[in-house]
């Protein structure tokens, strides 16, 4: 029979183990993407001999230090995130357009068109009076100013959000190389599970699934590594990272993302929200307020250069300009209100016939589909204000169901300060015991000696 | 389920963040009174509610018209009924002047008030509405009528100009002199140089002629009255109709205050109740136990 102080030494030594496991964790306590470690101990193995003694244990030894976390779930709440950041930013860009386009409101283009043609209708009552002649024309220059105004805001938009996508398009490159990195990192690491290079990598995967759809595979080579897609694409594959392409197209007035010059088939994230709202909902406004405007001008001139003026000269254009962006109140007419033309006589400039044919446009249908021009333009900022909301709405469904698996993820890997200083006393009273038994073993061994 | 750090924390704030989010709604509704601020709050209310705008817009601009038809023809009626005075004042001389009873000097005198009446009813022709000649037709720029004491001359135009009161129901702001006036001063012209010859059947087929030309100008005041009547039956239903509307719109945009209110209250005393559970939570910890 034999004792040593090894037994008890593998106990300090596990304890230490256990005591820094748990100082990590509090260490991580609020940082994003950790999983909680914990000790997994495990008894060493008898010494080689028969009888008793070999059936008496030798100590313990720390078999692995675990990283606990369930795959499944953070899969879950990855490609959830990646719904919910789709929906979030395409709920701030559409409710940037509604905002610029501001209906409801004093002053909306609804408004201002309405008061327009009213001004005529006005004014077809007192044809010859110059305080009704201004009015038309204070009026005219409202619409304008108001869809210049639109148009300008939806172009700023449209720059602001060409920048945006560039930001996210250089965040998906850096966080493509970061996970290369780390998966080099990790082949040149002699350790079997390098629990800190492996909670990066699952930290800046979930950055990555908020910009864009990701799909990951083990890498055929080395299982330890990941490669990773994004929309269809390779862009990390073992040790390399691919570059993402941000091409804009000026002809089609669109941005096209590509890797390697094979396009990429995003499907939901913050990108593609980005990346719908400045290529399909921007343009679509532009379009729509630039039809209103177009129609306005066209409609307003054709009968308005007919018609003849109080000194009962013709051929005055009201408006000037093609689109919501140059649409303007022509400067003759500016200059002098006599230019305003509402008699459908020269030497009558008591007529105003031409006066109700212009108040008349704003029931008239002179929209692409036949619709009046209040009609159409309240038509599309409903059915937007419709899209809007059923995105909204989404985006809120979706949220809770992030919020509900984030807290699923959690409770497994997260890490709680209640528990983590119950095991701290735990592995103290382990780390001290071991201690006393040490003492103890010391003194049988100094009885021992002073037997001599 | 383990509740981690995460939960205790980020969780309690989600919701609390939720709940001031879902307050800070109710506080805008209930201090603009209206339950949606953007279309896409609610858009099938926000579409009723823009047609209705634009329903009521249109009301609003006939409403105006007619405000303004009727400043015009009240005073075209005044006007005109003036006439009809003259015309019954000459028709009252002619009567005199036929019967034998009066002399030579009487007619003389009878003579001189039909000219007075002509110049008078002249002037009626020849009335100003807001600057402008009323009974001039379209060129309403230009005097009605030019008198040189054998004839009178309309200078204005056939035409007059109409005020909309509905999408299909026009109606004109005045009547031409011409129409109105011309004949009946025509007339007492013919009248007043048959007095002067002094023969009586010549008078009274002067009488006569004036008194055909007189109904037309009658004709003409009662037209007026009708116009008038139209325009404030007209203008009793648009007011209808516009309450109604009214109605419809803020059935569709007004909030419930009262629900609004309690709500809010709910909304608070959640909050409150969140607010201070949270807190007891954050107490309660082994940290406080250890030493």
């Amino acid at each position: 029979m034999t004792f040593n102080y090894d037994i008890s030494l593998s106990g300090l030594t596990a304890a230490k183990h256990a005591l820094k496991v748990t100082q990590n964790n509090v260490a991580n306590i609020n940082t994003e993407g950790y999983a909680r470690e914990r000790v997994s101990l495990s008894p060493s193995e008898s010494v080689i001999g028969g009888g008793v003694e070999g059936q008496i244990g030798s100590g313990v030894f720390t078999e692995k230090i675990e990283r606990i976390k369930d795959d499944l779930l953070i899969q879950q709440v990855r490609s959830q995130s990646t719904k919910v950041s789709y929906f979030n930013s395409m709920e701030s860009g559409l409710s940037n357009i509604e905002s610029i386009t501001g209906e409801l409101s004093d002053g909306s283009i609804t408004n201002v068109t309405q008061d327009f043609f009213n001004s005529w209708e006005e004014l077809s009552k007192y044809p010859t009076e110059k305080s009704y002649r201004e009015q038309v024309i204070g009026s005219g220059k409202e619409l304008a100013f108001k869809l210049n105004t639109v148009s300008k805001d939806l172009r700023v938009y449209r720059n602001e959000l060409d920048k945006k996508i560039e930001v996210d398009i250089d965040s998906a490159n850096s966080l493509a190389q970061q996970i290369a990195r780390i998966n080099q990192q990790i082949q040149n690491s002699d350790s079997t599970s390098p629990n800190a290079l492996l909670d990066k990598r699952d930290y800046y995967l979930d950055k990555l699934s908020e910009i864009g759809d990701v799909r990951i595979v083990s890498n055929s080579k080395d299982p330890n590594l990941l490669d990773v897609e994004l929309g269809g694409m390779m862009v990390v594959s073992g040790t390399n990272a691919q570059k993402i392409d941000g091409i804009y197209n000026k002809q089609e007035d669109r941005w096209v993302l590509a890797v390697g010059n094979v396009p990429m088939r995003l499907k939901e994230g913050s990108l593609v929200a980005n990346l719908e709202v400045r290529n399909q909902y921007i343009p679509q406004s532009s379009k729509k307020i630039d039809e209103l405007a177009n129609a306005v001008i066209t409609n307003v001139n054709a009968i308005h250069e007919q018609a003849y003026g109080l000194d009962g000269s013709t051929g005055h254009s009201f408006f000037v300009g093609t689109n919501a962006s140059t649409i303007k109140v022509a400067d003759e007419i500016d200059k002098n209100s006599d230019y305003v033309s509402v008699s459908s006589s020269a030497s009558e400039p008591g007529n105003s016939d031409v006066a109700r044919k212009l108040a008349d446009l704003q029931q008239a249908p002179i929209m692409n589909d036949g619709k009046n021009p209040v009609e159409d333009w309240t038509g599309y900022v409903v059915s937007f204000g419709q899209k809007l909301s059923s995105i909204s709405d989404s985006a809120e469904v979706y949220g809770n169901v992030l919020n509900d698996l984030t807290s699923q993820k959690q409770s497994v890997q997260g890490v709680d300060l209640d528990e983590e200083l119950a095991k701290l006393m735990e592995y103290e009273k382990f780390f001290q015991s071991n201690g006393k038994v040490l003492q103890s073993i010391d003194g049988i061994f100094k009885d021992l000696l002073n037997m001599v | 389920m383990r509740i981690t750090s995460y939960d205790k924390y980020n969780l309690s704030q989600n919701r609390l963040s939720q709940l001031q989010q879902y307050s800070n709604e109710l506080q805008v509704q209930i201090t603009t009174g209206k339950a949606f601020q953007k279309i896409s709050q609610s858009p099938v209310q926000a579409n009723v509610s823009l047609l209705v705008d634009s329903g009521i817009k249109q009301i609003d601009q006939y409403s105006s018209n007619l405000q303004d038809l009727q400043g015009y023809v009240q005073t075209a009626e005044s006007y005109l009924a003036t006439g009809v005075e003259d015309f019954q004042r000459g028709l009252e001389l002619a009567t005199k002047a036929s019967s034998g009873t009066y002399n030579a000097d009487d007619r003389k005198s009878f003579e001189l008030e039909v000219e007075n009446l002509i110049e008078h009813m002249v002037g009626l022709g020849n009335s100003k509405y807001l600057g402008k000649y009323l009974f001039s037709g379209q060129s309403n720029t230009t005097q009605a009528f030019s008198y040189d004491g054998n004839s009178v001359t309309y200078n204005g135009s056939d035409n007059v100009n109409s005020i909309r009161i509905s999408s299909s129901m026009d109606l004109k702001t005045s009547v031409t002199a011409k129409d109105a006036f011309q004949g009946t001063i025509e007339s007492l012209i013919s009248l007043r140089d048959a007095i002067k010859t002094g023969d009586s059947s010549t008078i009274s087929s002067a009488m006569d002629g004036l008194e055909k030309s007189g109904e037309t100008l009658i004709n003409y005041q009662s037209e007026m009255g009708v116009r008038m009547n139209t325009v404030k039956l007209v203008g009793d239903a648009y007011d209808k109709n516009k309450l109604e509307l009214e109605t419809r719109k803020s059935k569709a945009e007004d909030i419930d205050m009262s629900e609004a209110i309690t709500k809010f209250m709910t909304a608070q005393q959640l909050y409150q109740g969140s607010v201070s559970a949270t807190l007891k939570m954050y107490q309660s910890s082994l940290l406080n136990f250890m030493n």
